[in-house]
């Protein structure tokens, strides 16, 4: 489940914070028994810093309570923790307890004397610029990358051995690029020592160079030069080193690096922004990457149910994706995707003509530039008319389609552009998705981006529970499981998706007989949405049959059962691949259907 | 429970105290002392950003066939200093027919090492001005914060440059022809722009009359390249597209015709703290107050709203409701009463949507005896 690496001393580990080095060895250690009765989550974000409480319920771990404010680092304050004493102080008063000293100091009262178990992850601030380091782009610089994915960094350089600047060119362009983070890979362990000793000397030529701040060095290449590494680095950097992510040709091992990177992270983030340091002292684990945390969840989910597991996270900064697909974990950050503080660079990416094609309306020329310009510039205020609430939805889906044409590029056995595999389920995060209108929207904005295929669970997690879990489990396990089996995610709906093309006009009939015996039938037309309610609590069995042109896992009729759920059955008749029309006329008859359909209900 | 929004400063006076730094990658120190009062043009900071890095490959030069032939007495200078263009860095041989590692151009000599000869070339030098009079509060080696009183606005965009000047309205310029003005005369004025720039007509009118700054309400984020390459500041008090100026900042301008203005058009970054202002200052007074920051909304605070429909508005708090409130487009979100200062018009607006200006409108500047 989790990384049983055992990283390699190094002089610099002494300079590092205890915490960092407590949660080293916790997570080494773990899985461990506890004594965890009472939990307080906090999860950092670029806009948001949100804080849950968990407690033990009738012999079982619950949520209880949650609260959240602005995230404090710049620029809206200097000190982070500011922030989280604000969310604090919110969940003190709807729980009753004391998370804060009561004088002026308001000291966070967190840890075994206080009788709670703080943890702490974070996704928002400034990614960290990188330079990745190897030997050949195909071999080791790939598998640098692939690490590199499990974090927020952004890919400032690479230097390999192909490059063909010189010696003074690839020192200079590290000086110009002033990266927080240069990543050595390169070499099989029983590989050439020669070519990865030159590239070893380049960084440290370079390092030595920089003025002011150094950057931090994180070693995972060839072991026979951990000892080299340390000698040519060790006076000049803080200096990481892990075992090699690419040990041989055949063989590929991200878990040592991608605990190296998370706690890297949290010390990067204690170094450069205020206030992170007193939250880093103050939790169990330090801070870890929230990723980290989605990673451990939905390793979880998808090991348990053995199936995959789908997870996208639409934040202000970051759009990620975690996906474990056939048995596989694949992690992609894209820091230059974000519905706030990265809204330019988003768009930029994909082209405002992909963005206009989900909006029912023709903008005005530089609208939806001028639109992400002022998300970029205020990135907490939230869309007020329909207008740019419709620029809003249109730029999260095609988020979230970029974002997975990025991640799909590495799902071994799965071509990108194979439709999507089973998923169950999906989960999606992200105030766009999980604080929409209504429920039913959040499901259809999944729905238009993902295009699933089959009958799948769309869950949300509208309180920053995976974050926190995934933390969690590296010290209690057990209260993660009963976390998530007891509403910790919300049951958003579960989508009926045939393949094909719908021909006639019913593309599906359906019964839904509900678990008190009374049935209601459906007849859902064709290229449309249709929502049927399950009543909370309740189950429903659901026989479909399918008109021409469509199949649900192959076939024309099936029987299931169905749980309920916020926005319940959705019928998506849309068929797979579905392409959103062209013609303004065409969208601005079709994708409000779509909107006010997924939010009727009889 | 409360809510802390941002707060974007737009005050007519107001105690101001700004750090000025050195770019993070210069070497370099302050230029003024502790306590002195210092002019808009006093360089506060001097120091050069290292150039590009060099490498001489000593072992070919010095006519040698590996590094370990290099001697200590072949060394001409100590390591680590400048050294003009044409210096000889390490000589083997005597006589005319000696072999030589000279100086390029002017540089560092920062390492020998593996045969080869590491420069730094000709550093950059590189100049902190005030911009503005005050009185110097706080001095380190490559820090110095100034203070000085006057009218504050923040901005919402800059394209990183910065000036001063007197403050003059582009329209009384227009019908004023500028005459007497030669095309290369510096008119001296930062000039207040009416409208919301949608072409880039402005920059050229700004470059031919020798404006000193341009202060808009809004622009075409389809010119925001075109500003970014104007030497003279371009400050954006609203944001980007067809945005009118807020009557709070449009007034405080005009208030202000005439007076002596800095722009300091910083181009915001979203993980930086510095923000685009327009400063009017008035020198120091210790009898100002500083600007409330980091405070929350209550009722009876004054607010400016960023977003449609009603951006830059201002507006008085009457209610905080705890419920959530359906806003236009069907979003429920935790919201604020308010009534807007220029028509007394009551509605709801997210919180989310909401910031501070540093003091509520009918608060005094100076502190109440």
């Amino acid at each position: 489940m989790t990384a049983q690496t055992k990283a390699p001393e190094t002089k610099s580990g002494r300079q590092k914070a205890p915490s960092t080095r407590l949660a080293r060895e916790t997570i080494q250690r773990q899985p461990v028994e506890t004594a965890v009765r009472r939990v307080v989550a906090a999860d950092i974000g670029s806009v948001h810093t949100r804080v849950a409480l968990y407690d033990l319920v009738e012999g079982q771990f619950r949520l209880v309570g949650r609260a959240q404010a602005l995230t404090t680092a710049a620029p809206r304050g200097y000190d982070v923790s500011e922030g989280l004493r604000r969310a604090l102080e919110e969940l003190g008063a709807f729980s009753g307890l004391s998370f804060l000293s009561a004088d002026r100091e308001q000291r966070l009262l967190m840890g075994e004397e206080y009788g709670n178990t703080f943890i702490a992850t974070a996704s928002g601030g400034k990614p960290i610029r990188t330079i990745l380091v190897g030997l050949m782009p195909n071999v080791s610089l790939e598998s640098g990358k692939r690490a590199l994915e499990s974090t927020y960094i952004e890919l400032v350089d690479t230097l390999d051995l192909l490059d063909v600047r010189t010696l003074e060119q690839q020192v200079n362009a590290i000086l110009r690029a002033t990266p927080d983070l240069i990543l050595i890979v390169g070499g099989t362990d029983s590989g050439a020592n020669a070519p990865v000793r030159a590239l070893i000397d380049t960084v440290r030529i370079a390092v030595q160079l920089a003025p002011g701040a150094k950057p931090i060095v994180l070693y995972a290449g060839n072991a026979a030069l951990a000892s080299y590494v340390r000698e040519q680095l060790d006076d000049h950097v803080v200096l990481y080193v892990t075992e090699n992510v690419r040990p041989s040709l055949e063989r590929e091992s991200f878990d040592p690096i991608r605990l190296e990177l998370a706690l890297l992270y949290g010390d990067y983030r204690a170094r450069t922004t205020p206030g992170f340091k007193t939250i880093q002292e103050a939790s169990a684990l330090g801070v870890l990457p929230s990723i980290e945390s989605y990673s451990n969840i939905v390793r979880y989910l998808a090991d348990s149910k053995k199936q995959n597991v789908l997870l996208v996270d639409v934040g202000s900064s970051t759009v990620t994706v975690c996906a474990m697909v056939r048995g596989a974990l694949n992690v992609t950050i894209r820091s230059d995707l974000g519905l706030g503080h990265s809204a330019v660079s988003a768009a930029e990416a994909i082209g405002v003509r992909n963005i206009a094609r989900w909006l029912s309306f023709e903008p005005a020329p530089n609208e939806i530039m001028d639109y992400v310009w002022n998300k970029t510039l205020r990135p907490a205020t939230i869309p007020e008319t329909s207008r740019e609430l419709e620029l809003e939805y249109a730029l999260a889906r095609e988020l979230i389609r970029a974002v997975m044409q990025t991640s799909r590029q590495g799902w071994q056995g799965v071509p990108p552009s194979a439709p999507l595999p089973p998923m169950q389920p999906i989960i999606g995060v992200g105030s766009a998705i999980a604080q929409p209108i209504n429920p039913a929207i959040g499901a259809l904005l999944l729905l238009d981006a993902l295009q699933p295929l089959g009958i799948v669970d769309l869950r949300l997690d509208p309180y920053g529970v995976m974050a926190a879990m995934g933390s969690l489990m590296h010290l209690e396990p057990l209260a993660v499981v009963q976390v998530l089996e007891t509403g910790g995610l919300l049951n958003l709906a579960t989508a009926i998706c045939p393949s094909g093309k719908p021909r006639g006009n019913i593309a599906l009939e359906a019964r839904v007989t509900y678990a008190d015996g009374h049935s209601r039938e459906v007849r859902v037309p064709s290229n449309t949405l249709k929502v049927v309610p399950i009543p909370a609590g309740q189950k429903a069995q659901v026989s479909v049959k399918l008109g021409r042109g469509l199949r649900l896992n192959g076939k024309r009729r099936l029987t299931f059962q169905a749980q309920s759920s916020a926005a319940g059955l959705i019928f998506d008749t849309r068929g797979r691949p579905f392409m959103v029309p062209r013609e303004l006329s065409r969208r601005a008859e079709i994708l409000p259907k779509w909107f006010e359909a997924v939010q009727e209900t009889d | 429970m409360p809510y802390y929004p941002e707060t974007t400063v737009i005050l007519g006076s107001t105690r101001i105290i700004r750090e000025y730094k050195l770019p993070p990658n210069a070497i370099g120190r302050a230029e003024v002392n502790n306590g002195s009062t210092v002019a808009p043009d006093t360089v506060l900071l001097a120091g050069a950003i290292p150039s590009e890095v060099i490498f001489l490959d000593a072992v070919k030069l010095l006519g040698l066939r590996s590094a370990a032939q290099i001697t200590e007495e072949m060394l001409q200078v100590p390591v680590g200093e400048v050294y003009e263009s044409g210096v000889p860095l390490l000589i083997n041989g005597k006589g005319r027919r000696a072999k030589k590692v000279v100086t390029p151009r002017r540089a560092r000599f920062a390492s020998l090492e593996a045969g080869r000869v590491l420069l730094q070339t000709d550093p950059q030098p590189v100049e902190v001005r005030a911009l503005m009079e005050g009185r110097i509060n706080s001095v380190s080696e490559n820090r110095v914060v100034l203070e000085t009183g006057g009218a504050l606005i923040q901005a919402a965009w800059g394209n990183g440059s910065a000036n001063y000047g007197t403050l003059s309205f582009a329209k009384e310029e227009t019908t004023r022809e500028w005459l007497g003005l030669e095309d290369l005369e510096d008119s001296g004025q930062v000039v207040v722009v009416e409208e919301s720039i949608q072409t880039s007509a402005v920059f050229k009118e700004a470059i031919q009359k020798r404006w000193r700054g341009i202060i808009a309400p809004s622009m075409s984020s389809a010119l925001r390249n075109e500003a970014r390459q104007l030497r003279i500041p371009v400050i954006l008090t609203e944001g980007f597209g067809n945005l009118r100026y807020s009557a709070i900042v449009y007034n405080l301008l005009e208030t202000n015709r005439g007076r002596f203005t800095t722009v300091d058009a910083v181009e915001p970054s979203v993980w930086r703290s510095e923000r685009p202002e327009i400063i009017i200052p008035t020198g120091p007074s210790a009898r100002l107050r500083l600007p409330e920051t980091n405070v929350p909304v209550v009722a009876g605070a004054t607010i400016r709203v960023t977003r449609l429909p009603h951006m830059g508005r201002t507006a008085k708090v009457l209610n905080l409701p705890e419920s959530p409130v359906t806003v236009e487009n069907g979003l429920r979100v935790a919201a604020a009463e308010v009534q807007f200062s220029d028509n007394s018009e009551i509605a709801f607006v997210p919180l989310a949507n909401v910031e501070l200006i540093g003091r509520p409108l009918d608060a005094p500047s100076r502190p109440q005896s």
